[in-house]
């Protein structure tokens, strides 16, 4: 029959949706019984708009071939039950034929129309949904950060039950491993682009986009979707792609600009006191008749102060290395940061006896998570880069204070201060201020930073805080809240 | 002749500068490039001190810290060009006395071979009943404590910390020991053991801030100087 062959665009008794087709199954009813009480009333015209109604109510609901159905079902049972002469087809009289043409005519237009409604209102609510999907799709991808998470959003995103990637560079990603879509992969990517259903109705999909060769395993009725969503996802994961290029380039231009400038500056600030110490051990050995012992006792002397030299050096690069190869905060200890600037100002003494040093340390401990041998590097560099770079006659001065979180460490000098300019100069690696060249070795500032900068802190260079002429390096850490300190 | 110190290193010019040195200070010398090597000579012949170096061509030289003092009452000093704290505590932890960088200062290392060489012979011997570093004085059985003579009070925490300090005077003594000695329990926070040193040194040192007596070894533990 007919009816049983339509294909209802939904059916005709939902479980989910239970009360609501209840409601309107007798709806329908009703106003069939309502037309067919007012037919016996001899209300020909509310008899007739009653059956007109509900065929609209059928066609809303159950779209335009119900409609269509149920307007034929209502003008066939108008003829035989409702209209003269009683269960047959046609008329009695002439005069009946334009009512009941009108009828007929009024309840396929209703349907016609009714159903068209429900349809393209269902069709746009799908388009809308659909919208809203892939929306939703790009949007999980954009907070995709890597391009298994990209690929997972894609499954989660229904309709593809299986994704893989496949890159022109060999790399492959894939979101559920399913050892069929590995091998419908590889027949893929020898025969390029194409689909292929599965004996269970479901369906391989693969196609190229730039660099990215997708293969997916769906279900058949989503495959239009899915051929979007596997656009959208070509295209976030060539973007993706591009970062991974960007990112590379420039670590590696870094890491070979850092070699490059290691190497040189390395080379010449060891071949210094090498040559030094080379000089010196041959004067020793080949002259050691012709020397007076106090010569003999100088060049030894420099042996050893150059040797001490190529060691803060080789100690330095070897901090820098760490610095540059990462960190990682939390493995470190807590340390009490006066208590490391109490043993860097005992190293730095030793160093420079002659040295004065005035402290105005603040009382407490500062505690803070650091290497401790590397914030005692800190510490010294800083101390040794005013020993170093004002005259031998001038007071260092070393201050101490807390700032609400952190605490600030200061040393000041009394040289002649470093100009506005050179200001950030002096903490990049192996530059050094005109006129202060061969000094140190460029490294001490930059590791400082480096350093601080990695535990949460900085170090910064300005004026002197009483106003005077000088240079204040001042090293702010962040104090981590003690639970145990008495 | 004095005592015997043996040194294993792989490197011949560690020999051959050391070996005059120590010989015009009176020390008789051995020697050995391998830790088998230098495990049968401590066995063999009557040892003071080892300089060991770490980075050994057959073994780490951690790993032969029990078996040099299985034989001899010997004392251990790593002599190493490793610098991560994290190697010093594990020699140390493993039994060694103490601890001296590469390259070293060759005065310093003289200092710390003596120093060694005085708890070489005691390290068996009963706990004495008095210590005495610098102007530090304690004598345990009263549990008095003397700072250039005139007593200083301490708390029964700050009392243990110093007597381990006192017992190792001169050598580096870990975090970890210093919370056994004080705690008996080496998972105490560090933090607090920072605190009884802060304590001890407001009553032993002439400037806390820069202590001269209870030095840090950053990462490591604390020495007192001698």
């Amino acid at each position: 029959m007919m009816i049983a062959r339509l294909r209802l665009a939904r059916p005709l008794f939902d479980p989910a949706n239970g009360w609501h087709s209840l409601a309107h199954a007798s709806a329908v009813l009703l106003c069939a019984i309502a037309g067919y009480v007012a037919h016996l009333n001899s209300r020909p015209v509310t008899s007739a708009l009653a059956l007109i109604f509900a065929v609209v109510l059928v066609a809303t609901r159950y779209g335009l071939r119900a409609g269509l159905a149920a307007g034929i079902v209502v003008s066939m049972t108008y003829n035989l039950l409702f209209s003269d002469p009683f269960l047959r087809f046609g008329v009695a009289d002439i005069e009946d034929l334009i009512p009941l043409l009108a009828f007929n005519a009024s309840a396929v237009a209703s349907a016609y129309v009714g159903g068209r409604l429900r349809d393209e209102a269902r069709r746009s609510r799908e388009a809308l949904d659909r919208v809203d999907a892939h929306l939703d799709f790009s949007q999980a991808l954009q907070k995709a950060v890597s391009l298994e998470d990209m690929l997972l959003a894609a499954r989660q995103s229904g309709e593809i039950e299986a994704v893989e990637l496949h890159l022109d560079d060999g790399r492959t990603f894939t979101a559920e491993a399913k050892p069929d879509l590995k091998l419908i992969a590889e027949h893929f990517r020898k025969q390029g682009p194409g689909r292929m259903t599965a004996p269970d109705q479901r369906l391989y999909l693969a196609d190229r986009f730039g660099r990215c060769f997708l293969v997916v395993l769906t279900s058949r009725t989503g495959a239009i979707d899915v051929s979007a969503k596997l656009a959208i996802l070509a295209i976030a994961a060539e973007r993706w792609l591009l970062t991974e290029e960007l990112m590379k380039a420039d670590v590696l231009r870094r890491s070979e600009d850092f070699k490059t400038t290691l190497l040189s500056s390395v080379s010449h600030d060891l071949r210094t006191p090498l040559s030094i110490i080379t000089a010196s051990a041959g004067s020793l050995l080949r002259y050691q008749e012709s020397l007076t012992q106090e010569a003999r006792h100088d060049l030894l002397k420099t042996i050893e102060q150059q040797s001490t030299k190529l060691n803060q050096l080789t100690g330095n690069l070897l901090s820098l290395v760490r610095i540059e190869g990462g960190l990682d905060l939390a493995q470190m200890d807590t340390v009490d940061a006066l208590e490391v600037l109490g043993s860097a100002l005992v190293t730095i003494r030793q160093f420079a006896p002659d040295r004065i040093i005035t402290k105005a340390l603040a009382a407490g401990e500062a505690i803070v998570r650091a290497d401790p041998s590397l914030l005692e590097q800190v510490f010294i560099n800083l101390l040794q880069n005013a020993v170093v770079h004002t005259p031998s006659d001038t007071p260092i001065h070393v201050t101490s204070e807390y700032d609400a979180d952190q605490v600030r460490i200061a040393v000041e000098d009394k040289g002649p201060g470093v100009v506005e300019e050179s200001a950030e100069l002096v903490f990049e690696r192996f530059q050094q201020v005109p006129g202060h060249r061969n000094k140190g070795s460029g490294l001490g500032l930059s590791i400082a930073r480096g350093f601080a900068r990695t535990i949460g802190g900085d170090v910064r260079v300005g004026r002197r805080a009483d106003g005077q002429t000088g240079a204040r390096f001042e090293v702010s850490l962040p104090l981590i809240v003690s639970e145990t300190a008495t | 002749v004095k005592n015997t110190v043996l040194i294993i290193d792989d490197e011949p010019d560690i020999h051959r500068v050391l070996t005059p040195v120590l010989s015009s200070a009176g020390w008789g010398v051995l020697s050995a490039p391998t830790a088998a090597h230098g495990v049968r000579v401590a066995k063999a012949n009557t040892v003071a001190v080892v300089l060991l170096d770490l980075g050994l061509p057959d073994s780490d030289g951690k790993e032969i810290i029990g078996a040099l003092q299985g034989s001899n009452p010997l004392s251990i000093i790593v002599v190493s060009a490793r610098h991560q704290d994290s190697e010093k505590v594990a020699a140390l932890d493993a039994g060694a006395d103490d601890y001296v960088d590469k390259p070293f200062n060759i005065d310093e290392l003289l200092a710390r071979i003596r120093v060694a060489e005085r708890r070489a012979g005691t390290w068996v011997a009963k706990a004495p009943e008095r210590y005495q570093a610098g102007e530090i004085e304690m004598y345990t059985a009263t549990r008095q404590v003397t700072l250039s003579g005139t007593e200083v009070k301490l708390s029964p925490k700050e009392f243990e910390i110093l007597r381990e300090l006192l017992a190792h005077a001169g050598q580096v003594v870990t975090h970890r020991r210093l919370l056994m000695a004080g705690w008996s329990d080496v998972t105490i926070d560090p933090q607090y053991l920072r605190s009884y040193i802060a304590l001890l040194r407001q009553k032993l040192e002439e400037d806390p801030s820069e202590p001269r007596i209870l030095r840090s070894e950053p990462g490591v533990g604390y020495r007192l100087s001698i």
